[in-house]
């Protein structure tokens, strides 16, 4: 009975997940505005090559990368706060990061420093809600609270920022906000943070596996918990702010897939992370997609996509 | 050689101090019983035994060196902690659950996957819990999680047991079983530090205890000289009496 290798049924859901990850990529690459037939692609047609490799192929890495950074930094920021439902959505962390993009979009600096500018606002957030839960030595529930309220607080002045600006600004930070994957440069530098992340990720998973227990428990077992707490708090915080420069604040990725990858697979991080990523990648890839093609030429914002699935999935596996 | 000694040990928390120069010896093959009243600092007293709680004066040695001077990993293959709630923020299956208990082991390499396999099945004998090894944890009753958390604890296999109220939840049938599986590691070379409230039981398994009272101050010694009616009426500002059966003492409080 050794559990300490994949099980016959774990390989299955993993096998899975890896299927579901190539056809939502082949399927995004494929459909849209323009389908693209496999036929004319073969006959060296400029036009379909064009937009399969100028527009929707990175496009998709986009999504792609997008959802796995949301669905790890989800995995990481509940181990953090030893809690089932934190996300960096509902937490405000997202909204941190939105909020800085939003500040240096209404002053004109230029995007080169959003990266720099998202990772400060997620870390200032994260710092803020650990400083804030201090006085009740930083209980889940008390984090989770705090999160919540400094995510309404972080909502309030992004509306006051819209309202200040001007109208060309507006639909483009509307845009920036529910999800915006238009962007059509490849996206190398956070396809190279998401590799990194997953291989820092694998390397302390046996500490991951303990903190499970809480950051108390897992000290008393010989974990050196504060200083893989540090790592993990860096980690989350900066795939957030990758995740938010990429495709603005999407919801429900980062409570919903950590949620399932945990209930199919238990807490065994070696396999769960790399689950969460291909898993949060292909959701973000598929709401992407349908986002492109159902109301097509019209586009819609990916996040109400994601909201509209994530919402009834999320409440029906909470009802389990 | 002592396994875990405490040098004139000061623990005060919120400006309230809960030990005062506390000088204790704890060797192989002895059972420690610690009796305090409520908030009396019997929990941070353990907790610093373990290196969680940094004292405020003094120092703990655990086998002769300071625990400010060992690593987390290293005290951890020396002693394990049985906390005083059961804590389960992630849904898991009781085996996984358990299996923790080996990290400071397997972190290590001193150990090997069919030793880890072993020894869990071995705890969960001990415990009664091999019937429950694929639940979810979060569906275990009260007293099967701390079964749990006990398997946990005896996986880790340490020299020196703390036992933060080790028999909350248990019925009595496993409050004796766990309790004399815990004398059994005393007679091999281990030592057991309890937290408890029953007295009684305390009268069972201790050779040695430890009370604290309200100011502070502290008695620590053999089961004989400290427990007394006088030290129990100061600690729980309660009358107290006993009957003596059989060579037995069994404590009551005086109900008026």
């Amino acid at each position: 009975m050794s559990k300490l290798n994949p099980t016959v049924n774990q390989q299955f859901i993993i096998l899975s997940v890896l299927l579901f990850a190539i056809t939502t990529i082949v399927l995004s690459l494929f459909k849209g505005s323009t389908s693209i037939p496999i036929k004319q692609l073969l006959f060296n047609s400029h036009e379909f090559q064009h937009i399969l490799l100028d527009l929707r192929l990175p496009r998709t890495m986009n999504a792609f990368i997008c959802g796995g950074l949301l669905a790890m930094s989800g995995m990481l920021m509940q181990l953090l706060l030893e809690n089932p439902l934190a996300d960096p959505y509902a937490l405000g962390v997202s909204g941190g990061a939105a909020l800085v993009i939003l500040l240096l979009m209404l002053i004109g600096l230029s995007p080169s420093w959003w990266l720099l500018g998202a990772w400060s606002g997620s870390l200032l957030t994260m710092a803020l809600i650990s400083l804030l839960a201090r006085r009740h030595r930083w209980q889940p529930t008390s984090l989770l609270l705090i999160g919540i309220a400094l995510a309404c607080c972080f909502s309030a002045a992004i509306t006051i920022i819209l309202l200040l600006s001007s109208a060309s600004d507006f639909r483009s930070m509307i845009f920036f906000l529910s999800g915006d994957l238009t962007e059509t440069n490849y996206p190398w530098a956070s396809g190279i943070l998401l590799l990194l992340g997953l291989y820092i990720c694998h390397r302390f998973s046996p500490g991951m596996d303990i903190l499970t227990h809480g950051q108390l428990e897992a000290q008393a077992l010989g974990l050196a918990s504060r200083q893989l707490r540090r790592i993990l708090f860096l980690l989350s915080s900066l795939f957030t702010a990758a995740a938010v420069i990429q495709a603005g604040c999407i919801g429900f990725i980062g409570m919903l897939v950590p949620h399932i990858a945990r209930k199919l697979l238990g807490n065994h991080h070696r396999i769960t992370i790399p689950f969460a990523m291909l898993l949060g990648g292909s959701l973000v890839t598929l709401a992407d997609t349908l986002a492109r093609s159902l109301f097509s030429p019209n586009e819609l914002p990916i996040g109400v996509i994601l909201a509209l699935i994530g919402a009834p999935i999320f409440i029906a596996l909470l009802q389990k | 050689m002592n396994l875990l000694e405490t040098q004139q040990l000061v623990l005060k928390r919120d400006n309230r101090t809960l030990c005062q120069q506390l000088d204790l010896s704890i060797k192989p093959n002895q059972i420690w019983g610690i009796l305090g009243a409520n908030g009396s600092g019997k929990t941070t007293l353990l907790h610093s035994f373990m290196g969680l709680n940094a004292p405020t004066q003094g120092d703990v040695l655990l086998q002769g060196q300071s625990l400010s001077k060992l690593s987390t990993i290293a005290i951890a293959r020396t002693s394990g902690l049985l906390f005083q709630e059961t804590y389960l923020p992630f849904e898991q299956t009781v085996w996984d659950y358990c299996r923790a208990g080996r990290y400071p082991h397997q972190v290590s390499h001193l150990t090997n996957p069919q030793q880890d396999e072993l020894l869990i099945q071995e705890a969960f004998t001990q415990v009664t819990l091999n019937h429950l090894a694929h639940r979810n944890v979060h569906t275990l009753s009260g007293g099967e999680k701390r079964r749990l958390m006990i398997a946990k604890l005896l996986v880790q296999q340490p020299k020196l047991y703390l036992l933060d109220e080790p028999t909350n939840h248990l019925d009595v049938h496993h409050q004796i079983l766990i309790l004399n599986h815990f004398r059994q590691l005393a007679r091999k070379h281990c030592a057991i530090v309890m937290v408890m409230h029953d007295i009684n039981l305390i009268e069972r398994y201790c050779d040695h205890v430890l009370l604290l009272f309200a100011d502070g101050s502290h008695q620590a010694g053999a089961l004989r000289a400290v427990v007394t009616t006088d030290h129990l009426e100061k600690m729980y500002q309660q009358p107290m009496t006993y009957l003596s059966h059989h060579n037995m003492v069994y404590w009551f409080p005086k109900i008026f």
